[in-house]
């Protein structure tokens, strides 16, 4: 019963402390296309596609932690 | 508690001993759907447009110059759109089958217990993973094919030094870190939206789940569109040769 | 290997999807993506080719314009030219008539002058003759004898002087 808990509480800390750097990352890469966007508006076609790529890879980190939390939980 | 949870697919059947899941028979809706559409619209396609082949015509139109904008080259374009324009759609119409109200109420009874007939297909790993390995494939022998088999190797095992010979191992982690992150980046994302989904509905059935749906149609679009893009420029990433390479030919 | 089962992976469904999806690319790309591709591609080249016909005549239209322009121009000029040249014409035959007219009254008048000149000195002499004749007349009445000739016409003229 002790195990399982602790399996629980491992899976919830990976990807709630791994999602935090990607979420920081994705925040910045949200806010300064946005703002390239305000000072540039006829390049928002160009940068809206690349700013969801950048998105993307910034993802990976909270995607290994998922990763990680569903092998915790389930492996 | 009532939430029902479930990382795998449930098998809703068995084919004599082919087991028929509740993911792969959306998959296929999904395909068979996506026939119908794109079969009706190539074959109503007239010179002088209507307003839905209008429609259509600026998505295909706008598909394929980003396409070429990324890979750079009309002819390769060409080559490479109908893959992954077919894993947009694909991957698009799948998330978005989720969204038809009524569709989750659909349950099957089997000896396991109640099961929902529909499932979103993209919350199957193993449909996110066979794409995935498709395209990590496809990279692989674009590659083979652009580089050579001993320059394809080659950037794998490098004897030129040690630090040369560590980052050709870490480049073979690359590319397996590319599968990891390509099939689950969909999967998890997918899978957390219908979780999340699941969870807010138990939570508070009225009102209160519906910006959720709203991110969750967003993601719908961004994770189709995320996941083809990805493919698009790690295939053209394999497929241009780097500057020291051609130095390198010459040099020989 | 748990976490795979846990997944629900299976090698009979991932190559079962794998068909499916095989079986979705292959069906759009023959019967889907080719057609719509191919006539996008017509119509890209036919509006290619109207905008280049549409270019071409405008700067053919440009090119007539400038050439029209030009003729215009030229012809303007040379009118003027032409204007010009007639002037100077105009001008030098006037200055010329005006000349000749001159000279021609100034010829008329000297030729008058000197016709005048010329009667008056003809009526001159004629009356010289006359008037010495009616004196030696008068002088023969009055003297009632002829005198010599030659005597008589010495002194009319000494008298006449």
């Amino acid at each position: 019963m002790e195990a399982e808990v602790y399996k629980y509480l491992a899976a919830g800390l990976a990807i709630g402390l791994g999602a935090i750097g990607s979420a920081i990352g994705e925040g910045m890469i949200g806010s300064k296309a946005l703002e390239a966007i305000g000072r540039n508006p006829e390049t928002s076609g160009k940068i809206t596609p690349l700013m969801f790529v950048a998105m993307a890879v910034t993802e990976s980190t909270a995607i290994y932690a998922l990763v990680v939390a569903l092998i915790i939980l389930f492996g | 508690m009532g939430l029902n949870i479930s990382l795998a697919p449930e098998v809703i059947f068995h084919i004599g001993s082919f087991p028929i899941t509740n993911a792969f028979f959306v998959s296929i809706f999904v395909t068979v759907i996506v026939l119908a559409v794109f079969l009706l619209i190539a074959n109503r396609f007239q010179t002088v447009p209507t307003r839905f082949q209008a429609l259509v015509e600026i998505l295909f139109e706008e598909a394929f110059d980003f396409v070429e904008s990324i890979i750079g080259n009309r002819e390769k374009a060409k080559r490479i759109f109908p893959l992954v324009f077919t894993m947009f759609i694909f991957i698009l119409f799948a998330n978005l089958l989720t969204y038809i109200p009524g569709q989750a109420a659909v349950t099957l009874k089997t000896e396991e217990g109640v099961m929902p007939l529909f499932r979103a297909a993209m919350a199957d790993y193993g449909v996110v993973f066979m794409m995935t390995m498709v395209s990590v494939i496809l990279m692989q022998i674009v590659a083979i094919a652009v580089h050579g088999p001993f320059g394809y190797l080659g950037k794998f095992f490098n004897f030129k030094g040690p630090l040369d010979f560590f980052l050709g191992l870490m480049d073979i982690v690359g590319e397996i870190a590319k599968i990891v992150s390509l099939s689950f980046r969909l999967f998890g994302n997918i899978f957390a939206g219908e979780v999340l989904g699941a969870v807010m509905l138990f939570l508070a059935p009225y009102f209160i789940p519906l910006p959720f749906m709203f991110l969750g149609l967003l993601t719908a679009f961004v994770q189709a569109f995320v996941f083809s893009v990805l493919t698009l420029v790690f295939i053209s990433m394999a497929s241009t040769i780097e500057e020291d390479e051609l130095v390198e030919e010459a040099s020989i | 290997m748990e976490l795979i089962n846990a997944l629900g992976l299976n090698v009979k469904i991932l190559l079962a999807q794998l068909v499916n999806f095989s079986v979705l690319l292959f069906v759009l790309y023959k019967f889907a993506y080719g057609p719509i591709l191919k006539m996008l591609d017509e119509r890209r080249d036919k509006i290619e080719e109207g905008i280049k016909n549409a270019e071409d005549a405008k700067t053919k239209l440009a090119k007539i314009e400038m050439s029209e322009k030009e003729i215009l121009s030229d012809a303007r000029k040379e009118a003027q030219k032409i204007i010009v040249a007639a002037e100077d014409v105009a001008k030098k035959n006037k200055e010329d008539i005006l000349n000749e007219a001159k000279k021609q009254s100034q010829q008329i008048l000297e030729k008058a002058e000197k016709n005048i000149e010329q009667e008056k000195n003809k009526m001159m002499e004629d009356a010289k003759k006359e008037l010495s004749e009616l004196v030696s007349l008068a002088t023969e009445k009055i003297v009632g004898e002829k005198m010599d000739a030659k005597k008589d016409k010495e002194i009319i003229d000494s008298v006449i002087k």
